[in-house]
């Protein structure tokens, strides 16, 4: 089934050590979030697949990715330039760790805060003490909070439990979350047409459904765009695009599978994949700060994989 | 100070109107920088270029198309795509209720505030209503020429419109059944002490962006021309002896509360 597949290493994106007190549990993040699968792409008028490249309008010419820095605007303006090892020394170290400091209640996480949500999977082994933390956080119906680094940014996560699953929820800083006094919403009055309230209740009774179907987000927008596509498509409207120099090496993950097996199974022996391709963008890019590669901020995965291999 | 009205409509529940206003609810604090030449200075621009030849191609010669099979592409002309977008609606109808915790959080994109457009009292009345039924929305609406599907949900006082995900944009794990026998009754208690004494409620005033200050820092340092220090962490192993790191955890915390 396309909804559980994924594209990533069994790896996931993230791999570190989930601690609570003393307890050390290793595991694996996983994106449980895919860009949509139909997007518009720009083509040449023949077809041919198209690159967004830097200019320098000055010297009118395309730029290579290490003759550009970074410029932070002043008011007059001018530009303080940083480059990219500056920005690099701040980045903090990437930690392995995420410790859950607090466990605060369940239903105080507010939608307000969460930013994206992602799946946690026991590494190699610690499929005892993942299921103690999901059974304890579930039974207390507490989340715990903590925070990690990823790609050189520290994330503040809450971390959820439902069904045996941990799930890591990013959350916002208090101070990108507007509160409602912020945007001038009215104090509640002090009296509440009862009346009122009860003919909400009945329309509210009689417009609920059991459970949530996520069929009820199908995106109108898509559907319509791709049935005028089709149509054209049918008419023979088509532009053949050449086929990308196929070495994208994104190998496919069975969620599910991968959850099941993590979980009850044997431990998984296949977790290390060594070619480059197979790596993704940010652990290439992590590779290459090892290696103090230059530019490598602005570098395309095809770029990181090429300079990778030319100074390894 | 009241925020920017961003939409206004009406919260359209079988019969029943609301009409109200969206804010946003969060606002971007990120410190951003422009990319430049690193010989002159200069902002860049973007160009799209041939990925075979590099050559660039003008934008008045790029067509946008969308993929229908591996390598063939349907291309749309901006009139195409004008007579294909949405009107403007000022409704924003609810589809259906459902109870709160029924919808994943995983699928919950941008959050925004509604307010009360002109009359109060429906406004509270159903803010009161969803809070009491423990229910959200499943609100549609189409915004600048875009359908959006989302989620209202009472805060205490006022209610919230999330924007949702679509289907086919996420995969949640539905879970497996965790067997009770399979948890130590003994590692059970001890983490449920532990969890009592970590035990605290949410404040986001606690989440510091040591990233944010750390960029902010080095601006002003560049601006007077010198750099900062970093500082480090340490490195946990995994746990060997699960009830053992249980029993030290809840020592080493009370140790720390008596200190």
């Amino acid at each position: 089934m396309p909804e559980e597949m994924e594209e990533a290493t069994p790896r996931g994106i993230w791999s570190g050590i989930l601690s609570f007190g003393l307890v050390s549990i290793p595991v694996d993040l996983h994106s449980i979030t895919h860009p949509r699968r139909h997007r518009m792409r720009m083509l040449g008028p023949e077809g041919e697949r198209l690159q967004r490249r830097y200019y320098c309008p000055e010297h009118e010419r395309v730029l290579q990715s290490d003759e550009i820095v970074r410029g932070y605007e002043e008011d007059d303006g001018s530009f303080i330039v940083v480059d990219d090892d500056e920005i690099a020394a701040l980045e903090p170290k990437r930690s392995r760790e995420v410790d859950l400091q607090r466990f605060v209640p369940a239903d105080q996480l507010s939608p307000l805060y969460v930013k994206r949500s992602y799946l946690l999977l026991p590494g190699k082994d610690s499929q005892r003490a993942y299921r103690l933390l999901a059974r304890i956080m579930e039974e207390t119906e507490r989340v715990g909070i903590g925070s990690f680094v990823m790609r050189g940014h520290t994330y503040v996560v809450a971390i959820t439990s439902a069904r045996g699953i941990l799930r890591a929820q990013t959350l916002r800083q208090a101070d990108e979350v507007r509160s409602p006094e912020d945007v001038g919403l009215p104090d509640p009055p002090d009296q509440i047409d009862r009346q009122r309230v009860r003919a909400f209740v009945e329309a509210i009774d009689s417009l609920s459904i059991e459970a949530f179907d996520p069929a009820i987000t199908e995106d109108e927008d898509e559907t319509t765009l791709l049935a005028a596509a089709r149509e054209k498509q049918e008419e023979g409207d088509v532009v053949e695009v050449p086929e990308e120099s196929d070495d994208e090496g994104s190998s496919v993950v069975d969620l599910m599978a991968l959850l099941k097996e993590r979980l009850l199974g044997p431990p998984s022996s296949a977790a290390s994949s060594s070619t480059l391709h197979d790596q993704t963008r940010q652990e290439l890019y992590e590779r290459a700060q090892e290696l103090g590669i230059a530019g490598r901020a602005k570098m395309t995965k095809e770029e990181l994989i090429d300079a990778i291999a030319k100074s390894a | 100070m009241s925020a920017r009205t961003m939409f206004r409509a009406s919260l359209q529940i079988g019969e029943l109107q609301i009409p109200v206003r969206l804010y946003a609810a969060v606002e971007d604090r990120k410190i951003h920088f422009r990319l430049l030449h690193a010989d002159d200075h200069v902002p860049v621009v973007q160009k799209m270029v041939d990925a075979e030849t590099g050559d660039e191609v003008r934008r008045d010669r790029i067509q946008r198309g969308l993929e229908v099979e591996p390598g063939q592409f349907v291309a749309f002309e901006d009139e195409e795509l004008d007579a294909l977008a949405p009107e403007t609606s000022r409704t924003m109808s609810v589809e259906a209720f459902v109870a709160t915790e029924q919808v994943d959080f995983a699928w919950f994109d941008r959050p925004y505030y509604l307010g009360p457009d002109g009359t109060e009292s429906n406004y509270f009345a159903f803010a009161q209503a969803l809070a009491k039924t423990n229910k959200l929305a499943i609100v549609r609406w189409t915004m600048r020429k875009t359908r959006y599907v989302g989620a209202v949900r009472a805060g205490p006082g006022y209610l919230l419109l999330v924007t949702l995900r679509h289907v086919g944009e996420i995969t949640i794990p539905r879970g497996l059944k965790a067997d009770a026998a399979e948890v130590d009754p003994k590692q059970l208690a001890l983490a449920r002490q532990l969890v009592s004494t970590l035990a605290d409620d949410f404040d986001p005033s606690l989440f510091k962006d040591d990233d944010r200050e750390r960029v902010r820092k080095l601006v002003e340092a560049k601006r007077a021309g010198a750099v900062i220090p970093i500082a480090q962490g340490r490195k946990p192993s995994e746990t060997k002896d699960l009830s053992d790191a249980l029993r030290r955890s809840l020592r080493d915390l009370k140790e720390k509360r008596h200190a």
